[in-house]
């Protein structure tokens, strides 16, 4: 299991970095950051069969809001999902 | 190989094919048009942006490893390369299969469902399969 709640929250990361549901990135990240954070929790509480530690918490934050940011970065500078074309 | 010699476009003669001369204009780059635009944004540039998730996926995957295995003592750089590398590769295959099946369905590229669906298959089977590996011990070792 905790492979699977691994593989969700990245795939939720990198869903909410790109622009496939709209121009308006901030609705997502709202949404994926602490359901991400849940899943990384709970893939790391599978694995070792404690809560994490706060510290490793605060990596799990870290970690779920950068993973969507470079990947809105990206995606803003390199026009992967090309919103700009529509926004005239 | 050509050559451009007074405003014109020379592809060397190949063995029972003349030489062909072609205007140089029309050679020229260009912008690519939106029936182009589309074709590029259901093709290429689907393995640009599963590249790109999956590098940085696998990143995260493997600090979330780490993360989760530096408290307990049982981090390993092995298994670390591993769930890195098996989530980039996974998660490329996955990604780019969905943005095909996207494409496909919003009509952008006709028929890339077969390759797409083909493409989360093979991704999921190859998460399982690293899963399974790693459950077995097959990539640990005391």
């Amino acid at each position: 299991m905790a492979e699977i709640y691994s593989t969700a929250a990245i795939a939720i990361s990198l869903i909410a970095g790109f622009r496939y549901f709209g121009p308006e990135f901030r609705g997502q990240f709202q949404i994926a950051l602490p359901l991400s954070v849940v899943l990384l929790t709970a893939s790391t509480t599978s694995r070792n069969g404690s809560f994490p530690k706060l510290w490793q918490l605060a990596v799990f934050i870290v970690l779920a809001s950068a993973v969507p940011l470079i990947i809105y970065w990206l995606d803003r500078r390199l026009k992967l999902t090309h919103w700009e074309r529509d926004v005239e | 190989m050509m050559a451009i010699m007074n405003d014109e476009v020379v592809e060397p003669s190949v063995p029972f094919r003349a030489a062909a001369t072609f205007s140089a204009a029309h050679h020229r780059p260009r912008d690519l048009d939106e029936r182009e635009l589309d074709e590029v944004a259901g093709g290429v540039a689907n393995l640009v942006t599963g590249g790109i998730g999956a590098g940085i996926g696998g990143l995260a995957a493997g600090v979330h490893y780490a993360t989760s295995t530096l408290g307990t003592g049982g981090f390993r750089w092995g298994t670390f390369a591993s769930v890195s590398l098996t989530t980039a590769a996974s998660g490329f295959m996955i990604g780019t299969g969905v943005g095909l099946v996207g494409a496909s369905l919003m009509g952008v590229a006709r028929g890339a469902h077969v390759l797409g669906t083909s493409m989360i298959g093979a991704g999921v089977s190859l998460e399982a399969a690293s899963g399974v590996s790693g459950q077995s011990g097959g990539s640990e070792r005391e």
